[in-house]
């Protein structure tokens, strides 16, 4: 029966409905006047996640599909594929962002972001390597430009390189 | 031979008597970095930024300041930084201001920052006058004396700089209830003017630009300036009011008796930080004397530049602004509040307003 | 009446235009790129000012401060980002549109729909002055807290036909919006110990993470390109004539965005999405909004940018700002020398009427720059996405750092962006939470405010129970609306059957 029920979106709901749980928990330890408004807002949405809740494993049980109309276009993804290739793709952009992020601490952000460009040029546009050279020092430029222009900041890494790599 | 070891003891020599001049400071085609840790287009941002080209032109080298404004966590974070990272070097300064100086006062776990380590190099003091709404029959202090109506009062936080004025009433023994979650002094001068709430105070400047027309139309009641230091340390009445009493004459008004106790120390210790010497800039800990000296003596320069005067008069309500010795005699009031003191203060407002500082 | 033309002719010198003129630039190139717009965007520009001598430097502040709306349309239409205090409700028609190859209509409605909002606004404006003063005194906190209700209720709209969905997602925004430094008290919310978070998740992080990165995501996920045609359809012309032909919806919203932009301390985040509601709410047919109804273009993009002018007025009077782009407005008058305050109608009206007025200009220069730009830029979206991801990314990141220079900026973003994503593909409206997150902070202090200070009594003033009549209305003739269309099929939330 858990297996039947088990899908990310029942998932997400019951982590949605948790989190507001959490808030009420946490609210109660909170001085009078900071902690009546998320206090009782968790509560309320702790109520109306639980129905949602319901009426998502109600729906799953009985295999009803989610209304394919959700009125406005944000509400409605279409894909032409499954949703678990879906998924894995998504893994991997994430991935990547992390790969990002840890590049940015070790070397500091201009240099990464704009290796970041040059391989997302090379193997996702599937660009010429001199083509995403060019990318990337466009990528660079900008950010040199507006560092000098507006005393704009990035974040540097632990290697400190000479300006404007780091 | 003797006369290149003459030339040599002569070339010695010159360079001996050379090194002492090289030695004062000198920031010529240095960059310094002043950091306010407040936003873009605030209070203190501007006070730095109307500071900034006249330091300029009196600091030794007429070095670029340059304002870096780190706001967040009420300006902790950018004190944060400023304790950890800045050098000795008279390349970075600190701007810090009244928000700043109440949580080191009250002892905030977060704050690492420490003013009894920085040298001061100049203070901006400013004052703030209490008003009332004349529909409540009070026509000056002296009518506060058999005053027993409650009266609300916007605050933004029971931390913040209203321990200033929320203390003074308890002191005069009103009934004032604190209605919290104001966003500032500007949303506490339109409820006033709302009608959400009757007695306010506000900082010089805006109480020049904006409560002055409102008691001209009879809509305010001007009670009492905080008042001013002297020379002296003692608080004296608010130039700017001058026919208003200072909170320790309505004090005396009220009881008879000049004001004394904890209640009393803590209050002046905190007025003084939050307004006495409001606003000021610190050099880090282990600056050099000959740095700390050159940036007091831009200082008093600047302050003396009659075209200064006239941003002072503009902008900063007129206050004589304080440097050096003056500005470090000021803010050692601050520094030098007596523990017990502190802890009845951190009490109160324990008891009263329910503020945990854990 | 005399000031009012005086000041036309301070506005029309040549050395006062030029400053405009390049205000409207910069802050055109800056808002341009999503992020960075707005407050950051502002932000970032004020410190140019300082040093110039005051007449051109008021010049060139005013020009920012006016395209602010007008620039963050750009990343609302071409990728649904929602700006940061403007074209946030744009997203939800203006996108559609340009996946539909429509991308050059869309923008140019809006454009047109800035300017003629602009203009309008500020006329309305100008003969709202002198009774300005009593009007804004009049809204209180519990008013405001109405306001900022109403504001809520316009997710009941953007659900859809998920309603339970819809209420929980604004919940979420809420909470995030709680999070950090609560309101009144020294107490710090949420926050795990963590110090970037004392001071909340900013704005920037949130709208980038919920909308940019999930777009970013699933535009390369698809490998195609933003437009789902090849071919761009309808050019700015035709967004032109229909802003025209809608000309009403234009006046209409744009005096809502002058009324609501001018109470203090609603941010005037809310106008957008508060004129969007709006028109759904009063439009018979409705079964296009949301999927690329050009009125849902216009309606917004009228209304912010009357909402900048509006905005004008707390800040020049009482010395409040209107918005968080007024706030930085704000400190640039005071590094001018100029105070505001109520002496500001009597001394200096002339001013004020200069601000109104040069605030409308530089919405023209500002609208006719960006007609022009729509055409060559509205080409981005037919390129493959994968060329644009990365610098968007880049954009993205960087922007969002600037929030508060912290890794946690970055951080964040990923995280907001990983729930943004999953709330995308299980149909969890994120305009709902955006809402939820901007009107947090309100909805708590003035609610907050008018408990304190008027115990229960609040719930029966005047203004109190006006806005609650608006609000009941509003939401009825929503659901009424929409049970009448939904009545033939049998669809819901929960309620089609599998095949």
């Amino acid at each position: 029966m858990a297996k039947k029920l088990l899908s990310i979106r029942i998932v997400f709901s019951a982590l949605v409905t948790l989190a507001f749980a959490y808030g009420v928990y946490e609210a109660l330890g909170y001085a009078y006047l900071a902690k009546i408004f998320p206090l009782y807002v968790s509560l309320v949405l702790l109520a109306v996640g639980l129905i949602n809740l319901a009426l998502e494993i109600r729906d799953k049980w009985k295999g009803v599909a989610e209304a394919k109309s959700g009125g406005t276009a944000d509400l409605e993804v279409k894909w032409d594929m499954q949703m678990s290739q879906v998924l894995q793709k998504f893994g991997v952009f994430v991935a990547v962002i992390i790969v990002l992020y840890g590049g940015i601490w070790f070397i500091g952000y201009p240099l990464s972001i704009t290796i970041f460009i040059i391989v997302l040029y090379r193997y996702v546009a599937g660009t010429k390597w001199h083509w995403a050279l060019v990318a990337g020092a466009a990528g660079l430029g900008f950010l040199a430009l507006v560092s000098k222009l507006l005393y704009m900041d990035w974040p540097e890494g632990l290697i400190k390189l000479p300006w404007p790599l780091g | 031979m003797k006369k290149v070891i003459h030339s040599f003891i002569m070339i010695v020599m010159a360079l001996l008597l050379a090194m002492p001049a090289a030695q004062a400071a000198d920031f010529s085609g240095k960059t310094i970095e002043w950091i306010i840790p407040f936003r873009v287009g605030g209070g203190s941002d501007v006070w730095a930024r109307l500071y900034a080209p006249f330091l300029q032109k009196y600091l030794p080298g007429n070095p670029v300041v340059a304002v870096k404004n780190m706001p967040g966590g009420g300006s902790i974070i950018g004190g944060n930084h400023f304790h950890t990272r800045a050098r000795p070097d008279g390349l970075t300064v600190f701007g810090s201001s009244g928000s700043t100086s109440f949580p080191y006062l009250l002892e905030n776990p977060k704050v690492k920052y420490d003013f009894a380590k920085y040298k001061i190099v100049f203070a901006s003091p400013t004052g703030g006058v209490a008003y009332i709404n004349p529909d409540l029959g009070v026509k000056s202090v002296e009518d506060l004396k058999n005053f027993g109506r409650e009266l609300a009062y916007a605050s933004q936080g029971a931390t913040s700089l209203d321990i200033i004025p929320l203390l003074a009433f308890e002191m005069l023994g009103l009934n004032v209830k604190a209605v919290f979650g104001y966003k500032g002094r500007g949303p506490g001068r339109v409820a006033f003017e709302q009608g959400e709430v009757n007695i306010d105070y506000q900082t010089t400047t805006a109480f020049i630009k904006n409560v002055r027309p409102l008691i001209e139309q009879g809509k305010a009641v001007p009670l009492m300036s905080w008042g001013v230091l002297d020379a002296d340390g003692n608080i004296v009445r608010d130039p700017i009011e001058p026919d208003l009493p200072s909170l320790p004459e309505a004090y005396e008004i009220k009881y008879g008796e000049k004001p004394k106790g904890p209640a009393f120390n803590a209050w002046k210790a905190f007025m003084i930080a939050g307004f006495g010497v409001q606003k000021a800039m610190w050099l880090p800990e282990g600056t050099p004397d000959d740095i700390v000296q050159a940036y007091r003596e831009a200082a008093t320069k600047v302050i003396a530049d009659p075209e200064f005067q006239q941003v002072v008069e503009k902008s900063l309500g007129g206050y004589p602004q304080m440097a050096g010795e003056e500005a470090r005699k000021a803010f050692d009031q601050v520094l030098q509040v007596p523990a017990a003191d502190k802890k009845w203060l951190i009490n109160w407002l324990k008891e009263k307003y329910d503020v945990k500082l854990d | 009446m005399e000031t009012v033309f005086q000041s036309l002719g301070v506005v029309l010198q040549p050395g006062h235009l030029l400053m405009l003129l390049c205000g409207v630039v910069m802050g055109l190139s800056i808002g341009i790129l999503p992020g960075l717009g707005g407050i950051v965007g502002m932000t970032i520009l004020l410190p140019v000012i300082y040093g110039m001598d005051p007449h051109s430097a008021f010049g060139l502040l005013i020009g920012m401060v006016a395209v602010i709306p007008t620039s963050d349309t750009f990343p609302s239409v071409m990728m649904g980002i929602p700006g940061s205090s403007a074209s946030q409700a744009t997203i939800m028609d203006g996108y559609p549109l340009a996946k539909k190859g429509e991308a050059a209509r869309a923008l140019g409605a809006a454009f047109t729909a800035s300017l003629i909002g602009g203009l309008f606004g500020a006329l309305v404006l100008t003969l709202i002055i002198p009774i300005a003063r009593p009007l804004v005194l009049a809204f209180g906190s519990p008013e405001l807290f109405m306001l900022a209700l109403l504001g809520m209720s316009m997710v009941g709209v953007l659900s859809g036909n998920r309603p339970i969905k819809g209420i929980l997602a604004a919940g979420i925004g809420v909470m995030i919006g709680a999070l950090g430094d609560a309101p009144a008290v020294p107490e710090y919310r949420y926050t795990f110990g963590i110090d970037y978070l004392m001071d909340g998740i900013p704005l920037v992080v949130v709208g980038l993470g919920l909308f940019a990165f999930p777009e970013i995501v699933d535009l390369l996920i698809k490998g195609r390109a933003i437009s789902e045609t090849t071919t761009l359809g309808k050019g700015w012309l035709d967004g032109v004539k229909d802003t025209l032909k809608h000309k009403f919806i234009v006046l209409r919203c744009s005096v809502i965005g002058v009324i609501v932009g001018f109470l203090p301390g609603l941010g005037g985040s809310v106008v957008d999405w508060i004129a969007y509601g709006h028109i759904i709410q009063t439009s018979r047919d409705r079964e296009k909004f949301g999927k690329g109804d050009i009125r849902g273009v216009i309606a917004p993009e009228s209304a912010n940018n009357a909402k900048e002018g509006g905005g004008l007025i707390p800040t020049f009077l009482f010395g409040i700002p209107g918005s968080g782009s007024m706030a930085v407005f704000l400190g640039g008058l005071l590094i001018l020398g100029i105070q505001p305050g109520p002496s500001m109608v009597t001394e200096n009206v002339d001013l004020i009427y200069t601000a109104i007025w040069s605030l409308a200009l530089a919405n023209v220069i500002g609208a006719t720059l960006s007609i022009a730009l729509s055409k060559p830029i509205t080409r981005l979206t037919v390129i493959p996405f994968s060329y644009l991801a990365p610098f968007m990314v880049l954009i993205i990141t960087f922007a969002c750092y600037q929030a508060t220079r912290s890794w946690g900026d970055l951080v964040a973003l990923l995280l907001m962006g990983i729930l943004g994503w999953i709330m995308k593909q299980y149909g969890w409206p994120r305009p709902a939470a955006l809402i939820g997150y901007v009107l947090s902070d309100n909805l708590e202090t003035y609610l907050f405010i008018s408990v304190q200070r008027y115990g229960a009594e609040w719930l029966t003033r005047t203004g109190v129970l006006v806005l609650g009549a608006i609000i009941v209305f509003s939401v009825g003739m929503g659901i009424f609306f929409q049970t009448k269309r939904r009545a033939p099929a049998s669809g819901g939330e929960h309620g089609e059957k599998a095949a």
